[in-house]
């Protein structure tokens, strides 16, 4: 609200305007006009002078109720004024009042949300990261870790059993083979035997056919010496009779040591070819066997390898998620400076209201300010707004200052008692 | 046989960095959300060493030292404040109160765990 004519007519009776004084001019004109135009009389005179009179007085009755207007319209504007600038400045303050009172509790609302978002989400992130690291020591030096290697040492030692127990049951076979050669000797041996029992049988053909020859003369000598020999023609068709016998004996043997030889000598052939194809699967067989040993023992030391890199991985890994747990340490900080402005957006009605009453407020207010701090960013950076208000020339970020000092921080951030 | 630390922080999050950097050392934790909390839990409890805040809600740190060094149980364990507060008039206040050392937020887990090495009880 503003008054642009009350300046004007701050000073009425210095700036009196022309106008009051035209009753007087008025007055005299006519008085001149009367006294030339009309013969010189007194009752001319007398109304010459009554009118410059009734003008007179009509101008000073109207100097008069002007400087009258003007007084009261000063006194007026004065009040009015006074009344004005009262009325603008409670008004000014009560419109703060309310707009801080407005605002301010949605802002503090908004604080607390962002505040209650922040802990919230980073609780839960360090949770999970506490559980990933739990998890971690448990598999790197808790049971997994033990359980993990009696794994390890229990397939070492299986695999070493196992080849023990192959390279017995390739012993075995082997043993077996060699039996089964030491048999086949016996046999050939015996085939030796058959061709011994051949010459014997044949031996026994032979001296059966010089006993029947012998019996053969015998009869004839018996049959020469007539009656005498009669008998002894007897003996001698006996001794003829067992000496075919025996011929046919000797034949009998010597066919049956025959059918064993070629029976001896089949099954040496097959116990020979079957002892070679016996040697061939044995040593494939122990080829085999440590091939598939070789080829395990390979895969075991690959899968004692990984493990190796997935428990170093695993270590980096754990390394890596407790430094990021520990940077969450920013909301602890973070909250502490939000709750702080909270309390401070809180107070802003009662701030504007202090200012109707108290004296120097913005000074006791940014002590109030300071004195709440915890964090030296907040007194960092209030330190540096004072600065800045104070000379412009001082300029810098918080995070420059602080980062600076940092290292020197970290050594100072310990006392002991 | 291990050394129990009780960590008292109205910040769940910092509780857990807190207890994660002692934990690998091979400490065991007790963890409470303010003073009063603490003097809740730590009834039958062998304390070897507390960590706590300053700035707590019903109960803050300096008033829990206090009233810690009143138990006969707990009078001579060891208490680390760990605050964001440096200065060093509130130092003086934890002193005064009984702490045996400050150290200020945001802390490296060698410093900690160097600190709590040096007065934790045997």
């Amino acid at each position: 609200m503003s008054y642009p004519h009350a300046a004007t007519q701050d000073q009425p009776n210095k700036a009196a305007p022309w106008v009051l004084w035209s009753p007087l001019g008025f007055g005299v004109v006519l008085a001149l006009a009367a006294l030339v135009s009309l013969p010189t009389s007194v009752p001319v005179l007398l109304a010459s002078a009554l009118m410059l009179l009734v003008s007179v007085v009509i101008t000073l009755a109207i100097k008069r109720a002007w400087q009258q207007e003007c007084l009261q319209m000063r006194a007026h504007v004065q009040q009015a004024q006074a009344q004005a600038q009262s009325g603008k400045s409670d008004w000014q303050l009560s419109q703060v009042e309310d707009l801080c009172q407005g605002i301010a509790p949605i802002l503090v609302r908004q604080i607390q949300s962002s505040r209650q978002l922040t802990e919230d989400s980073v609780l839960t992130l360090s949770q999970r990261f506490a559980a990933l690291v739990d998890e971690l020591d448990q598999i790197l030096n808790g049971q997994g870790g033990r359980q993990h290697q009696d794994n390890m040492q229990g397939v070492s030692q299986m695999f070493e059993h196992s080849g023990q127990r192959l390279t017995n049951v390739i012993q075995a076979l082997d043993h077996v083979l060699k039996d089964k050669d030491a048999m086949l000797q016996e046999v050939r041996r015996l085939a030796a035997y058959t061709d011994e029992l051949e010459s014997m049988a044949e031996e026994v053909r032979q001296v059966a056919d010089k006993i029947n020859l012998l019996a053969l003369n015998a009869a004839i000598e018996a049959a020469r010496a007539g009656e005498y020999g009669r008998g002894f023609a007897v003996v001698a068709d006996e001794v003829r009779s067992l000496a075919a016998s025996s011929a046919d004996t000797g034949g009998r043997i010597s066919a049956k040591v025959s059918e064993i030889t070629q029976a001896m000598t089949r099954t040496s052939t097959n116990a020979e070819r079957s002892s070679k194809q016996d040697a061939q699967m044995l040593t494939e067989a122990e080829t085999s066997i440590q091939e598939v040993l070789g080829s395990l023992r390979a895969a075991v030391t690959d899968v004692e390898q990984d493990a190796g890199n997935l428990r170093a991985t695993s270590e980096d890994v754990r390394t890596v998620i407790a430094d990021v747990l520990l940077n969450l340490q920013f909301q602890d900080r973070v909250n502490q400076i939000l709750q702080h402005v909270e309390t401070h957006v809180q107070e802003l009605p009662h701030y504007v209201r202090s200012l109707e009453t108290e004296t120097d407020t913005l000074d006791k207010i940014l002590q109030t300010m300071d004195k709440a701090y915890t964090t030296l960013e907040e007194r960092t950076n209030h330190q540096q707004h004072l600065n800045t208000r104070q000379s412009e020339s001082t300029r810098g970020s918080p995070t420059q200052a602080r980062s600076s000092t940092q290292s020197a921080q970290d050594e100072d951030n310990l006392t002991f008692f | 046989m291990t050394k129990l630390i009780m960590i008292v922080d109205d910040s769940a999050s910092l509780r857990q960095v807190v207890a994660i950097s002692l934990k690998g050392a091979g400490y065991e934790v007790l963890e409470a959300s303010n003073g009063q909390d603490a003097l809740n839990k730590m009834t039958g409890q062998k304390i070897h060493l507390i960590i706590s805040d300053v700035n707590m809600p019903i109960m803050d740190g300096i008033s829990f030292v206090k009233a810690v060094k009143q138990l006969p149980q707990y009078k001579f364990t060891p208490i680390m404040m760990l605050t964001t507060e440096s200065q060093q008039e509130k130092k003086m206040e934890g002193k005064a109160a009984g702490a045996k050392a400050w150290l200020v937020k945001p802390f490296q887990p060698n410093v900690l765990l160097n600190a709590v090495a040096k007065l934790v009880l045997p």
